[in-house]
């Protein structure tokens, strides 16, 4: 298929591993052989998309997503902002950082357990 | 420099305090770690006598606040002994000491989620921060040089291909002639930090 921005997932595949997959309405999820849950899958449009939030254990693998690279070096270097770490690696100043492409939206954490503060209420007009 | 604490928790070291000590050029920063707050002389000492060896720039002034630690009789001597200036804030206005109190807000955030990450047990603390603090020196920019402050002290880049994921799985090889054949090689442990003095973990 072309400009396919997604993997897709077989589920034929998925039973032929010995997972087990369950489909209701609004929702579905996988199992393996000794029924707990690997991934829950959320309807989005025609198809479901996996809910990676609630991915655990060994299948954290699947998230092989080209944005993996910046989530390792976001980890590793103590939760560096993003934007510091994609100008960091931009910029080449830094032996053995790869070079990292801006992604938005990238949501972490710990980062919001770390550093939320309360913010000010908007002014009312 | 600034002291940070006490923490609620001790550290496994046993220890309470932060020691932070920035260098106002470079912004690399040291931190060590204290049961009492009376100990900050010597590694302030310490630290003095090694980066005169280090620059050939002379040190020239200590900036602190108005803490015991700082304004006592030793470091008085200290610095008339090694001709150096001791700057003192005004009584309770941390802003003028705006550097290193900001350093010490990046230490404690990027700790707090090194430690939220694989929920290490809080007494880790001082681990973490001694890790954030070896990373910071690696990564943060002196934004008008346009360069780290590894690269301002040392004169090279810095490199990070040997950094891991704090607190995650690590094994350590056993080493030693009274293994047995069939013993297994590694234990399994948690990482918590880069040796300063060796190339270890």
């Amino acid at each position: 298929m072309r400009n396919l921005g997604f993997n897709l997932v077989s589920v034929s595949q998925l039973l032929k591993e010995g997972f087990e997959v369950r489909f209701k309405e609004g929702a579905c999820c996988v199992l393996d052989a000794e029924e707990t849950l690997v991934c829950s899958l959320l309807p989005f449009s025609q198809v479901f998309r996996v809910d990676l939030t609630s991915v655990s254990g060994p299948a954290c693998c699947l998230v092989a997503s080209p944005s993996a690279a910046i989530w390792k070096w976001h980890r590793r270097l103590s939760h560096l902002s993003f934007d510091l770490l994609v100008r960091l690696s931009s910029m080449g100043l830094i032996r053995g950082l790869p070079k990292l492409k801006a992604e938005k939206d990238l949501v972490c954490h710990p980062c919001h357990h770390g550093k939320m503060v309360a913010a000010s209420h908007a002014p009312v007009s | 420099m600034d002291t940070v604490g006490p923490a609620r928790v001790q550290s496994v070291s046993g220890k309470w305090y932060v020691l932070v000590i920035v260098d106002d050029f470079s912004h690399s920063s040291w931190v060590f770690f204290m049961e009492f707050k009376d100990e900050a002389f010597g590694f302030v000492r310490d630290l003095v006598l090694k980066l005169r060896n280090e620059s050939q720039r002379p040190m020239r002034a200590i900036r602190s606040d108005n803490g015991r630690e700082f304004r006592n009789s030793r470091f008085d001597s200290f610095c008339s002994d090694h001709g150096l200036q001791h700057q003192f804030s005004s009584p309770y206005t941390p802003p003028q000491n705006g550097v290193v109190e900001r350093k010490n807000r990046t230490l404690v955030e990027m700790a707090r989620m090194m430690l939220d990450e694989h929920r290490t047990p809080r007494r880790f603390w001082a681990e973490a921060v001694n890790t954030a603090c070896y990373i910071a020196n690696r990564i943060f920019l002196r934004a008008f040089l346009k360069k780290t402050s590894y690269e301002l002290r040392f004169g090279r880049q810095p490199s990070v291909k040997h950094l891991r994921l704090f607190g995650c799985k690590c094994f350590v090889l056993k080493k030693g002639g009274h293994m047995d054949k069939f013993e297994s090689r590694c234990l399994d442990d948690v990482l918590l930090g880069y040796a300063s003095r060796s190339r270890a973990f």
